[in-house]
């Protein structure tokens, strides 16, 4: 390695500090969310702003894990996610694969129609219909199945597996490979970066939904927690005070609303450094030479 | 619809291979919600619908022992679906459109276009003749709200009883105590009181860190406004003038509330972020101590304090229904429901299955089936001390008991020896109030145009009343919002509810 | 929507065009039978696209009907144009489509670039713990809800103790209503996505990254190229496809601002500049139940989206870019 020039030396300086601000610009309001999650509500009502809470209270956590419902969901939310996830990736390489051949014919005017997907739609109810005359309500098909492909990430898939090299493919296809055996043998091992990239999107939308489990289920028994923690959070900002009128209801504390957030983001956070080890440099480079 | 088969049928030949197989596997989960309604010779059993409130839905089967206990005593079993209070509409929606109804479903918005549509179209059933036939239902029906929840004319469900005189004012005592004020009389009086607990430092901290009364955005438009204009001896939102259905923000009661809201905010007796909150905001200033005072529903003193209490074991809420005014004690009137149980025809097919669910109803009134509403099962979630019930496990009362109560009707002054004074206190007014609240006189009539512009128009005027209390506009900006309102489709409302009305005074 | 997807199948029958299209079929078939495999691995992904994209968008007729959601489609009357007079003859619709544009506007200029500068920057990182660390932390506000930045916001913001305030009002000048102004409204908006989202919007450019050949790098260095140079003609070319892309899917979703979030932050205080069409539709439309017309107003803005879409396309390929189609 070259001795580094100094323009490179500050270059790097400048850049570290700038990287560290934007770190704590992101990091200091979810230590809040933290710790707003472990204050007392009277604490949290007095101060507004704690970033170290004087007194650990649980209570918030207490509220949300006391119901034995939200253990069932979290499993069923790991249950969608995963599947939801598989299907979702099985899916949309299957398609961006062909598309991503140069030599296809009719792949423009499939892109398009694709493409108009993302600018109309149907909206609930003509899609709750074909969901509905499909027999998938009441079903874990409907939350995988009518969000099986994005087009967004289709299309940009598509982008990465256009920019392999085609000889890699060629090498193969003479070698005697099928298509489908290139994809997975060659395209998918190479896209490494990208797979993890859509997993991810994929997977965070699986675990954030609850909109179209309450719309297409009516077990409450197999929805996702989003429901319950969604539902916390309206109670606890007052949304309901005037709906439920004469029942005593009791608005939960504020520090739920931190603590939803804590119990939602926190699997997913932990699901990320799995997949950062295929962001490493160089995927494209190993797996050619080796 | 038979376009689509056709097209399904295109495209599921080739495709068949594929979602077949998916369709195989996916037998497993889930159950189906179409119930046998039927008359097996013992019990009746019907499916419900019905939104909940609380943190989960209780639960729905004999592993709840108060469900349980409705089950046997009603003698009736139900197949409930219950979902979250804020996708209820949307649910609802696709409901309708499915044509799948439940046999029983709670509709919250029962004047909503979608839902007047499917009655006019005869997708429910009128249960108006029905009602004789059941004691207890006859009991509890009030006339008044019959009327509120009626389409055009008749009765298509079974209200959610709730307070018609509810509206009021809700205040720290001992700030009053501290300073050696009264409770508030009139109008006068509450501007008063929101100085001296603005300017006397009334919880002798020796800060100035205090002010008068709390207001949020959306307080403003349900309560403080209404408030205090039919205190003043206007209209609770709409009334006749003139022959006419008229808005009360086209009268002299209205722009006099508004004025005084204006004063207060100028001499910072409300706080100055008003227009930007929502929700528990409101009494969250309350419960910091720094506020004394807000205009609400009375039953809130009871229910939202609790850190208040916690933060300062001495504070002490009070409250007042009802203001002196030019034409005496008046408050504004509210529906006197909320929400309405409705039954499709389409899934409750003949009459007797109708009575039979109208039975459910009318024994949820019988008095044990009410104790039952309100404490649940003894030996579970109470046990009886000096003839009282005391709760054993309020979890699971809580998560059993209470929870159901979107389940069920009940009278809205219902009171038990075990309830709190301020509660026993609240309900007293509930009924001592009754004869001096102001109705709105167009809740049971229905406007097309109110039906499609309503909220639009609606928002069009609390805009101008928070830009007005606020000094971004004056009185001329105020009319000119007002004119906009009826060019816009204001007029028209008030022609189509002038003749609804006129059509049912005769 | 039997058209469209029929183009690719059948012959159409205007018959100038005949000779032309059915050799292209002819080609196609061929092609079918060439590349049996490739053609079948597409079938899942149409039918899905057919089944839940496009027989839902059959669903848009009504906005040409008052469509009830009890009476169905075959049942609710047929209205013309109707939807379509109320919204363009409505006095705020340019008062709407202009703060719809703006939000847009502020939103590509002042968010769209910032993933890529971030992703640029994490790239030239050396240290891969100080690398992984930000890269972590960063994409964290992702998942916290707009209720609570919302939150956030007002505590910050308010005019009653929020700690800016607090701040402004130390220094002795007056306090600035930013939550009920009309000045502030747009540069909250964008600051928020800005710190919600430009962590998050990371990520696929820092898969794009990964891809890039090392040995391109060390050729370059060979060359004896700086930095500068490097991150010039190198790196960013790696992304520029990616970037395109992008940009021509954000103009598809152009007039789409985020509802929840500004349906929190509006209030009457900022509603002149802060009502756009999604926050519209919901008050005028899906409120009272009338579908029709927020479906009328929807069917406006994807027929923006789709010239928006088209145009950026067909720049993009004039520019020698691969484009979406």
């Amino acid at each position: 390695m070259r001795e580094r020039s100094l323009g490179s030396k500050v270059f790097d300086a400048a850049n570290h500090f700038v990287l560290l601000l934007v770190g704590i610009v992101t990091v200091l309001p979810f230590l809040y969310v933290i710790s707003g999650s472990l204050v007392s509500s009277e604490e949290l009502l007095v101060k507004k702003v704690v970033l170290i809470p004087t007194h650990i209270s649980w209570d918030a956590y207490r509220y949300i894990f006391s119901s034995k419902i939200i253990y069932q969901s979290l499993l069923n939310t790991v249950f969608i996610t995963v599947v939801g996830t598989f299907i979702n990736l099985l899916l949309t390489t299957l398609m961006a694969y062909p598309l991503a051949k140069k030599k296809l014919r009719g792949r423009n005017k499939i892109m398009l129609m694709i493409v108009i997907t993302m600018l109309f739609n149907g909206g609930m109810i003509p899609t709750y219909l074909v969901v509905k005359s499909l027999g998938m309500l009441d079903t874990y098909w409907s939350l995988w199945l009518p969000i099986a492909i994005s087009a967004f990430n289709l299309v940009l898939l598509r982008n990465f597996f256009q920019q392999l090299p085609e000889e890699l493919e060629e090498s193969a296809k003479i070698d005697g490979c099928n298509d489908l055996r290139i994809l997975y043998r060659i395209v998918v091992p190479l896209s490494l970066p990208a797979m993890a990239t859509f997993a991810l999107f994929y997977a965070v939308g699986h675990w954030n939904s609850y909109f179209s489990a309450v719309i297409y289920i009516n077990n409450s028994n197999i929805w996702p927690i989003q429901v319950w923690l969604r539902q916390i959070v309206m109670l606890s900002t007052g949304g309901f005070t005037d709906a439920n009128a004469l029942s005593e209801v009791v608005v939960p504390p504020e520090s739920i609303k931190y603590a939803v957030i804590v119990v939602a983001a926190v699997p997913v956070l932990l699901l990320y450094p799995f997949l950062q080890k295929h962001f490493a440099k160089g995927v494209l480079l190993g797996s050619v030479k080796g | 619809m038979r376009s689509k088969q056709v097209y399904f049928k295109k495209w599921l030949v080739p495709g068949i291979a594929t979602v077949s197989v998916f369709f195989l596997l996916s037998a497993c989960v889930g159950k189906s919600r179409d119930v046998e309604s039927g008359h097996t010779a013992q019990t009746f059993k019907f499916s419900i619908m019905s939104p909940f409130y609380s943190a989960q839905p209780p639960e729905t089967d004999d592993s709840n022992a108060a469900f349980k206990a409705l089950e046997d005593k009603t003698g009736i079993k139900m197949d409930v679906t219950f979902i979250p209070g804020t996708t209820y509409n949307d649910k609802l929606n696709v409901t309708l459109a499915s044509g799948n109804l439940p046999q029983v479903m709670v509709v919250l918005d029962n004047k909503n276009a979608a839902v007047i549509n499917a009655i006019r179209s005869g997708a429910f059933w009128e249960i108006g003749p029905y009602l004789k036939e059941f004691p207890n239902l006859q009991k509890y029906w009030n006339d008044q709200i019959g009327d509120n929840i009626s389409v055009d004319g008749k009765i298509y469900g079974i209200y959610r009883d709730r307070p018609f005189a509810r509206k009021g004012i809700i205040f720290r005592q001992d700030w009053l105590d501290n300073l050696g004020l009264q409770q508030p009389k009139t109008v006068g009086d509450i501007y008063n009181i929101a100085k001296a607990f603005t300017l006397n430092d009334p919880d002798k901290n020796g800060k100035n860190d205090t002010f008068g009364m709390s207001v949020s955005d959306d307080n403003l438009m349900y309560d403080t406004t209404v408030v205090l204009e039919t205190a003043l001896g206007g209209f609770n939102q709409w009334g006749i003038q003139d022959g006419k259905v008229t808005p009360d923000f086209m009268t002299q009661e209205y722009m006099g509330a508004l004025k005084l809201l204006k004063k207060m905010y100028d001499e910072k007796l409300i706080n100055r972020d008003f227009g930007a909150i929502k929700g528990s905001k409101l009494v969250d200033n309350i419960n910091q101590g720094k506020a004394g005072m807000y205009i609400s529903s009375i039953d809130d003193a009871n229910t939202r304090h609790s850190d208040l209490f916690k933060l300062n074991p001495n504070a002490k809420i009070d409250i007042v229904l009802g203001l002196q005014g030019p034409k005496g004690v008046k408050l504004p009137a509210n529906s006197g429901y909320s929400g309405v149980f409705m039954f499709p025809k389409s899934s409750v097919k003949t009459e007797a299955d109708l009575k039979g669910i109208l039975t459910y109803f009318d024994k949820s009134l019988d008095p044990d089936v009410m104790k039952l509403f309100a404490f649940g099962v003894e030996g579970v979630h109470y046990k009886v001390e000096n003839g009282n019930p005391v709760f054993t496990n309020e979890q699971l009362w809580k998560d059993q008991v209470d929870a159901l109560s979107q389940l069920r009707i009940a009278p809205s002054d219902l009171t038990w020896p075990t309830e709190s004074e301020l509660m026993k206190k609240v309900k007293k007014l509930y009924q001592e109030q009754v004869p001096n609240a102001v109705p709105s006189v167009i809740e049971p009539y229905i406007s097309p145009t109110k039906a499609e512009l309503g909220t639009e128009l609606d928002k069009m005027i609390d805009d101008a009343r928070v830009q007005f209390i606020m000094g971004a506009i004056d009185e001329t900006g105020f009319a000119k919002a007002t004119d906009e309102w009826r060019n816009k489709g204001g007029d028209k409302m008030i022609d189509e509810l002038t003749q609804e009305y006129n059509k049912a005074q005769k | 929507m039997n058209r469209t997807m029929a183009r690719n199948e059948e012959v159409p029958q205007t018959p100038l065009s005949k000779p032309i299209e059915r050799g292209y079929v002819k080609q196609l078939i061929l092609d079918i039978r060439r590349e049996k495999l490739l053609y079948l691995m597409l079938l899942p992904g149409i039918l899905f696209f057919v089944l839940f994209k496009y027989l839902p968008m059959l669903g848009t007729v009504i906005a040409f009907q008052d469509y009830q959601p009890f009476a169905g489609i075959m049942k609710s009357p047929w209205v013309g144009l109707k939807h379509f007079h109320r919204f363009f003859t409505d006095p705020v619709f340019w008062m709407l489509f202009k703060n719809t544009l703006l939000l847009a506007v502020y939103n590509l200029i002042f968010f769209f670039p910032l993933p890529i500068i971030l992703a640029l920057m994490l790239n030239e990182v050396r240290k891969q713990i100080f690398k992984r660390f930000v890269q972590t932390i960063i994409y964290i506000p992702h998942f916290i809800s707009w209720v609570v930045v919302a939150g956030l916001t007002y505590t910050m913001l308010t005019t009653e103790g929020g700690i800016v305030n607090e701040a402004i009002a130390s220094l002795g000048a007056s306090k600035v209503n930013f939550l009920l102004s009309n000045d502030w409204f747009r540069t909250l908006i964008t600051s928020q996505v800005v710190w919600k989202e430009t962590g998050w919007g990371t990520i696929i450019f820092l898969a794009a990254l990964a891809g890039v050949d090392q040995q391109l790098y060390e050729a370059a260095r060979i060359d004896g190229a700086g930095r500068w140079h490097q991150l010039w003609h190198v790196t960013f070319p790696a992304i520029r496809t990616t970037i395109v892309l992008l940009l021509i899917l954000r103009l598809g979703s152009f007039l789409d601002t985020g509802f929840e979030q500004i349906f929190l932050m509006l209030n009457s205080g900022n509603r002149d500049v802060g009502e756009v069409f999604d926050t519209y539709v919901y008050t005028s439309g899906l409120l009272n139940a009338q579908f029709s017309y927020s479906t009328a107003v929807g069917l406006f803005k994807s027929v923006v989206s789709l010239i928006l879409v088209i145009s950026a396309n067909a720049l993009a390929k004039k520019f020698g870019e691969e484009g979406v189609y």
